[in-house]
């Protein structure tokens, strides 16, 4: 069944005539701080934001519509929270500061009870992801909350897409077994895949 | 269910309860689709782009008038070691001549002194685009808003193109006219003048940038009107995963199909069971379901969607309906 909660591609395309950075914010902003936030599990997505259209202005000229421009862009807007995230936990690291809370503001018109459930869910997700390696985390986050397909996962990850199911399957694995240490209590019955680091 | 893609495994959300990733599945179900940042935060940013870009333009100014000065001073000095070579050479009366050519050497950089204001453009200032039309490059065929004879006699290579961004004009006086659309429909309670307005509105600007909110627009009339094939056919066209409404709309969709087709109704409703939806919506996903269900004969599943519906709402809007279903269903097991 094809899924509408399974986007089957990321929904833009657009020649690389005329595009300028005005015309790309003003049509795609929206979209990508959708996808800062989905990859960073937070709702602060201002300076992300910023940082990926400061990359894009840079790369604009030499965008020629070889890729869609929506791979393109999540292709950057991933790069930049890689780089964030790997400056956020040194800065961790050397003041001792906590993780900010994951949550992710979503409908407005959930109940509170769903609101809770969601609260814990994206919570509980993203502690885990947080345990994984940037690649793993990003190809659960691409494959698991995004849906996207394969061709497009292995274009912004620059895999094969003949590598993507094996690294998924891999992922996959290791996010069973750092779910099942850190949460035994909600692992349950899950599959208990080995996980190869 | 079919996958997403035929080499990837299912998602974790799609997985059965019964699956060995029970937990997993409902755990990736449960977390929600972010918003995207609201328009004034945007804007914001927007903003501090603007800044930054005005920082470099300036820099760059900064390079070209200096880069200007150099070469003034250079030619200055190179005029003045050639007149003073024909003074001492005793051709004093010729030293005027090179005042011409300064005039016409600075009149050759002038261009580039008037580049100045070419690069200190005023920054416009963003205007949010809640939804811009994007077209979806999937399987599902991009949703095209009927347009007018002379759209229709585009090359095709220009129909799969995004419209290009209407300028602020434009703009404007397409959201004045969806905005009258809406108070007709929502406050006034007039659908059929709602959609005359929209009809105005889709005769203007047929490719506009709201397009697909104009068809949002639209459907809600038409239902209010009762004219629900014509919603459905709307629906079925409308690219349902780039709306904000999505779930909503993909609801309405599996509703309208369910009244003649259920089995194209529950791929919708299976679809729906996976998202985190708010809890009015998933009631009647819970609901449509079930009813779909028992119409296609399969019973076991129509019941534990039934006790799904009860356990997550007992208070429900159709939990007397559903409670009396079930005790239909388990009298004729007996």
């Amino acid at each position: 069944m094809a899924s509408e909660s399974v986007p089957n591609s990321i929904p833009i395309t657009d020649s690389a005539e005329g595009l300028d950075l005005d015309r790309v914010y003003r049509e795609h902003a929206a979209t990508v701080s959708h996808w800062v936030r989905r990859l960073t599990g937070q709702n602060d997505a201002s300076d992300t934001l910023q940082e990926v259209f400061e990359v894009v202005q840079r790369r604009l000229p030499s965008f020629r519509g070889d890729a869609q421009l929506g791979t393109w862009l999540y292709a950057i807007t991933l790069r930049v929270v890689i780089a964030q995230r790997r400056k956020a936990r040194l800065r961790r690291l050397l003041f001792a500061q906590a993780q900010a809370e994951f949550d992710l503001d979503t409908e407005p018109t959930e109940s509170p009870a769903d609101h809770l459930m969601r609260r814990q869910a994206t919570q509980i997700v993203y502690t885990v992801l947080e345990q994984l390696a940037e690649r793993d985390r990003a190809l659960l986050i691409l494959f698991e909350l995004e849906g996207l397909p394969s061709a497009e996962i292995a274009t912004i990850l620059r895999l094969r897409e003949n590598n993507v199911a094996v690294s998924l399957h891999r992922a996959r694995a290791r996010f069973r077994a750092q779910f099942r240490r850190l949460f035994p209590e909600r692992a349950g019955g899950i599959n208990h895949g080995q996980a190869k680091r | 269910m079919a996958k997403p893609n035929a080499k990837a495994p299912r998602r974790w959300a799609e997985e059965s309860e019964a699956s060995e990733d029970a937990a997993l599945a409902e755990l990736f179900r449960a977390v929600g689709d972010p918003k995207p940042m609201p328009p004034e935060a945007l804007a914001r940013v927007h903003d501090r782009l603007g800044f930054k870009r005005a920082s470099r333009l300036s820099r760059r100014m900064r390079e070209l008038v200096m880069a200007g000065g150099m070469l003034l001073l250079g030619s200055s000095l190179a005029l003045a070691g050639w007149g003073a070579s024909e003074w001492l050479s005793g051709r004093s009366q010729r030293v005027q001549q090179p005042a011409p050519e300064t005039a016409a050497r600075k009149a050759a950089h002038a261009p580039s002194a008037g580049q100045r204001p070419a690069g200190n453009k005023r920054e416009t200032r963003f205007e949010p685009q809640e939804a811009p039309p994007i077209a979806s490059s999937g399987s599902e065929p991009p949703f095209e808003p009927n347009a007018t004879k002379a759209s229709t006699a585009a090359s095709s290579e220009h129909r799969s193109v995004p419209p290009a961004p209407a300028d602020s004009s434009g703009l404007a006086a397409e959201a004045l006219a969806l905005e009258r659309a809406l108070v007709k429909l929502r406050r006034e309670h007039d659908a059929q003048g709602a959609l005359a307005v929209l009809d105005e509105s889709r005769a203007l600007f047929a490719k506009g940038t709201l397009a697909l909110e104009a068809q949002t627009a639209r459907v809600d009339a038409l239902l209010a009107l009762g004219r629900r094939a014509e919603a459905l056919a709307i629906l079925e066209r409308l690219p349902l995963a780039q709306i904000g409404r999505g779930g909503e709309l993909q609801l309405m969709r599996a509703e309208l199909r369910a009244a003649d087709d259920c089995g194209r109704a529950l791929t919708d409703f299976d679809a729906l069971v996976t998202r985190a939806l708010a809890a009015p919506l998933m009631e009647r996903v819970l609901y449509g379901r079930a009813a779909c269900e028992l119409q296609v004969g399969d019973r076991a599943h129509a019941e534990q969607d039934l006790n799904q519906y009860l356990a997550r709402f007992p208070q429900g809007r159709f939990a007397a309906r559903v409670r009396g279903q079930l005790a239909k269903l388990s009298g004729k097991a007996q």
